[in-house]
C-alpha cells in the first residue's frame, strides 16, 4: 500500500516508465552496437586476408621475375626485428615472412614456430594459429607471449614454400577497446536514464506533495483549503486549478447543504410543535367536539409539513443530475393549461388580466410536469401578492432561439438587493408571512428552469400605469 | 370487497386493514412481495393494494409479475416517492392508479372505488346521465331538465370525470390528475374554487344540489 504521505520514488510512475525506457533503450543500443561489432569484425578480417593474399601474390611474381636468391634477400630484410617493428601506421600490426625449400628447410624468415606452421597449412590457404613468440620477437608485440597469427601459406613456381603471417593482436586490441567503449555508452546510457526517472519522479512528487497536503487537510474536515497556486502553466498547474475549482463547488453545495439542513430543522419546528400541542389539547380534553377540533388541526399540521418535504424533495430531485423525461411540447399549451386552472382566481380576484401568446407554436423541450409546475408556482405567486382589482400580463414570444415569458403585476414587488435571495430555498419576506406558503416556491421555479438550461430573472414592473410590482421573466431555449 | 394488501411495514398494514375492514371490506394481508404473489395467484380478489418497496420481490416485479401471469384484478400502488418518474414506473408496470404516501385514508378509499369500478365498466358510452343532468359526449353539450348549461372546455371535462364517477367520492388529487394531468400538488384550494364555480352553473335557478363537497374527503356528483 502506498503510504499517504511519504510517496516512494522508486515507485511513482514516472520512475517506473523512465526505468522502463531507459532499459528498452540500453538493449536496442546493445542489439545495434554488437551488430555494428560483428561488421567491423567482418571488414577488418576480411582486409587482413587481403593484404596477406597481395602480399603473397607480390612476392611470388618477384619470384618469378628475379633469382631465388634476390626473394631470399628480401625476406630475410624484412624479417630483421626492426623491419618487423617498423610497419607503416595504419597498418594492422607486424608481418611475418617464411621461405622454405621443397623439403621443408627454412631458407629465410623469422616466423615464430614455423614447423607447427607447415604442418597445418596446405596451400593457398588461410589459416589462424595461436603460437608462442620465441624472445627476440617478445617485445615486438607488445609483450605478449601468446598472439594469434593468421597466414596464407603458397607454392612458388620452383617447388619452394612462401608463408606470409599478419599478427591478430594489435586487431583483438582494437576490438577489445571498442567493447569496452560499447559498454561505458551503455553504462552512461543506463546512468542517465535512471538519473532522469528520479529527477522526474522527485519533480512529481513535490508537484503531487501539495495535493495531497491539501487532500489531507480537507479530509481532517477543513474545506476551506486549497492547492497553492504555481506561476507555471504546467499540466499540474492546471491539475491544481480545476481541482481547485472543484473544491470551490464542494464547498458551496456543503455550505447550501447545511444551511437548508438548518432551515428544513427550523421550519419543521413550528408545525412539529403544533402539531404536538394540538395532539396533547386533544388527549387532555373531555369535550369530544373540541377534541375532534383539536385533531383536525393536527391533521392539518402533518399535511403542511408533508407539502414542505415534497417540495424540499421535488427541488432536490430537479437539481440533481437524475434522469427525468424530455418531451417536445408546445409552451403556449402549457401555459394556457396552467392559466386555466387559476383563472377562477384571477377573476375571483377582479385582476385586469391579459394575455398574449403567439399564435404559432412555441416548441421546445422540457419536462412539461416541471414546467407547468414553474408557471404555476409563477402564477400563483403573482396572484397571491397583487392586491384586488390589480393587474397582472402574461406574455410569451419567441425571440431567436428563445422562448421567452414575461408575467408581471402590479403587487407588492420585491426590494432590488432581495431578488438573489428569493430564489433560495425557505426564504420568505416579512411582509409575506402572513400569507400562506413555505418560501419553496421560487427556488423550485429557479431550479426548474436551470435544469431547463433557462435563466428567471426579477426586475421592478415599470410598464404600465406608474404602478409597481413585479415582473418576472423566463427565457427558455427554444427547439 | 374482498381486498388484498401487500405493505412491508405492520403499522401502516393494521391500520390499513382497520380502516378497510371498517368500511365492510374484507382483507388479506401478505408483509412481503413473494407472499403477496403467492396469495394473488391462489385466491381471487377484487383489488389489490401493492406497497413499491417490498421485501423478497419489489412491489413494480410483483405487478410486472401478475400482469404476465394474466390476472386483471385492479391494483393500486402505493409509493412512498413522489417524483414522476416513479409514479410513471409504476403505472407502466400494469397498475390501475397510484397513491404517494403518507395519504389520507379518504383518497385511498375513493381511489379503490374508481379503479374498481372502472374495472367492471364498459367505457364509452356516448351520454352520461345523473338525475336530470346529461352529458352528451359526441355533441359535448350538457342539459339539465332540458336546459342547456354552457361550459367551458375544461368545466365540460371536469363535470365529465365526476359523471362517469357518479356516486362515488372523488378527491382534489384524483381530479388534478384526470381533468389536468397535473401529477403534482399546486397546493392552493383551487379546485375547490372550481367545483363551487361548476356547481354554481350546474345549480342555477334553485336546482336541487348535484355536486356535494365532503369535508377532509372530496367531492361526489349525485342526484
Amino acid at each position: 500500500m502506498l503510504d499517504q504521505d511519504n510517496i516512494v520514488l522508486r515507485r511513482t510512475t514516472a520512475f517506473r516508465l523512465s526505468i522502463r525506457y531507459t532499459i528498452g533503450f540500453c538493449l536496442l543500443s546493445i542489439i545495434v552496437l554488437l551488430l555494428v561489432y560483428h561488421h567491423v569484425l567482418k571488414g577488418t578480417n576480411a582486409q587482413i586476408d587481403a593484404g596477406l593474399r597481395a602480399e603473397s601474390l607480390t612476392l611470388s611474381l618477384a619470384q618469378d621475375s628475379l633469382d631465388a636468391n634476390e626473394l631470399v634477400r628480401i625476406i630475410r630484410e624484412r624479417s630483421t626485428p626492426k623491419s618487423i617493428k617498423a610497419t607503416n601506421k595504419g597498418d594492422p600490426g607486424p608481418r611475418f615472412y617464411l621461405l622454405v625449400d621443397t623439403h621443408g628447410n627454412r631458407l629465410a624468415g623469422a616466423l615464430p614456430q614455423w614447423q607447427k606452421f607447415l604442418r597445418q597449412q596446405g596451400d593457398d590457404t588461410l589459416t589462424t594459429l595461436k603460437v608462442r613468440t620465441p624472445q627476440p620477437i617478445l617485445h615486438l608485440v607488445e609483450g605478449q607471449p601468446v598472439i594469434w597469427l593468421r597466414s596464407y601459406q603458397t607454392q612458388l613456381q620452383n617447388g619452394n614454400r612462401l608463408l606470409v603471417a599478419q599478427s591478430l593482436n594489435e586487431m583483438a586490441q582494437m576490438h577489445k577497446e571498442l567493447l569496452r567503449l560499447v559498454g561505458i555508452v551503455i553504462l552512461l546510457m543506463l546512468g542517465v536514464g535512471i538519473l532522469g526517472g528520479w529527477w522526474i519522479g522527485k519533480q512529481v512528487i513535490q508537484s503531487m506533495e501539495k495535493v495531497i497536503q491539501t487532500a489531507d487537510g480537507i479530509m481532517t474536515g477543513d474545506l476551506s483549503q486549497r492547492i497553492a497556486d504555481e506561476p507555471l502553466s504546467d499540466e499540474f498547474a492546471l491539475l491544481a486549478q480545476k481541482l481547485n475549482l472543484m473544491l470551490a463547488r464542494i464547498e458551496t453545495l456543503m455550505k447550501d447543504l447545511r444551511e437548508v439542513t438548518e432551515n428544513v430543522a427550523h421550519d419543521m419546528r413550528t408545525p412539529l410543535t403544533r402539531l404536538h400541542t394540538h395532539a396533547e389539547m386533544a388527549l387532555s380534553q373531555p369535550d369530544d367536539a373540541i377534541c375532534r377540533q383539536a385533531l383536525q388541526t393536527a391533521v392539518l399540521q402533518s399535511e403542511m409539513l408533508v407539502h414542505m418535504l415534497d417540495a424540499i424533495m421535488n427541488i432536490a430531485q430537479v437539481e440533481s443530475e437524475e434522469v427525468i423525461s424530455w418531451q417536445t411540447q408546445n409552451l403556449s399549451d402549457i401555459c394556457q393549461s396552467a392559466l386555466d386552472l387559476y383563472e377562477p382566481l384571477i377573476e375571483d380576484k377582479h385582476l385586469d388580466f391579459s394575455c398574449q401568446l403567439p399564435t404559432e407554436p412555441l416548441w421546445i423541450t422540457c419536462n412539461p410536469q416541471l414546467l407547468a409546475q414553474a408557471v404555476g408556482n409563477l402564477l400563483d405567486n403573482a396572484i397571491k401578492y397583487t392586491p384586488t382589482g390589480g393587474c397582472l400580463s402574461l406574455t410569451l414570444e419567441r425571440r431567436a432561439q428563445e422562448a421567452i415569458l414575461t408575467l408581471t403585476d402590479s403587487g407588492t414587488g420585491i426590494p432590488a438587493n432581495e431578488r438573489e435571495r428569493v430564489m433560495q430555498r425557505f426564504v420568505r419576506l416579512d411582509n409575506s408571512r402572513s400569507l400562506p406558503g413555505n418560501g419553496l416556491g421560487l427556488s423550485l421555479v429557479a431550479a426548474i428552469v436551470s435544469r431547463h438550461s433557462g435563466t428567471l430573472s426579477l426586475d421592478d414592473n415599470t410598464s404600465g400605469n406608474g404602478q409597481s410590482g413585479l415582473k418576472v421573466t423566463m427565457h427558455l431555449p427554444a427547439s | 370487497m374482498h381486498i388484498l394488501l401487500v405493505e412491508d411495514d405492520e403499522e401502516t398494514g393494521r391500520y390499513l386493514i382497520d380502516s378497510l375492514e371498517r368500511q365492510g371490506h374484507r382483507c388479506e394481508y401478505s408483509r412481503d412481495g413473494s407472499n403477496g404473489l403467492h396469495q394473488a395467484r391462489k385466491y381471487h380478489y377484487d383489488v389489490m393494494i401493492i406497497d413499491r418497496m417490498l421485501p423478497r420481490l419489489s412491489g413494480l416485479d410483483l405487478v410486472r409479475q401478475l400482469k404476465a401471469d394474466g390476472i386483471a384484478t385492479p391494483i393500486l400502488f402505493l409509493t412512498a416517492m413522489s417524483d414522476v418518474n416513479n409514479r410513471v414506473e409504476g403505472l407502466q408496470a400494469g397498475a390501475d392508479d397510484y397513491l404517494v404516501k403518507p395519504f389520507a385514508m379518504a383518497e385511498l378509499l375513493a381511489r379503490l372505488d374508481a379503479i374498481v369500478r372502472r374495472h367492471h365498466q364498459e367505457p364509452g358510452a356516448t351520454c352520461l346521465t345523473v338525475g336530470d343532468l346529461v352529458l352528451d359526449r359526441l355533441t359535448r353539450l350538457v342539459t339539465r331538465a332540458g336546459r342547456s348549461i354552457p361550459l367551458r372546455t375544461r368545466e365540460f371535462e371536469l363535470l365529465e370525470y365526476l359523471m362517469s364517477h357518479a356516486g362515488q367520492i372523488v378527491t382534489r388529487n384524483m381530479l388534478l390528475e384526470k381533468v389536468w394531468h397535473y401529477h403534482f400538488d399546486p397546493q392552493t384550494n383551487i379546485i375547490d374554487v372550481h367545483i363551487s364555480r361548476l356547481r354554481a352553473k350546474l345549480e342555477t335557478g334553485n336546482r336541487s344540489p348535484l355536486l356535494h363537497t365532503l369535508r377532509g374527503k372530496g367531492y361526489s356528483l349525485h342526484a
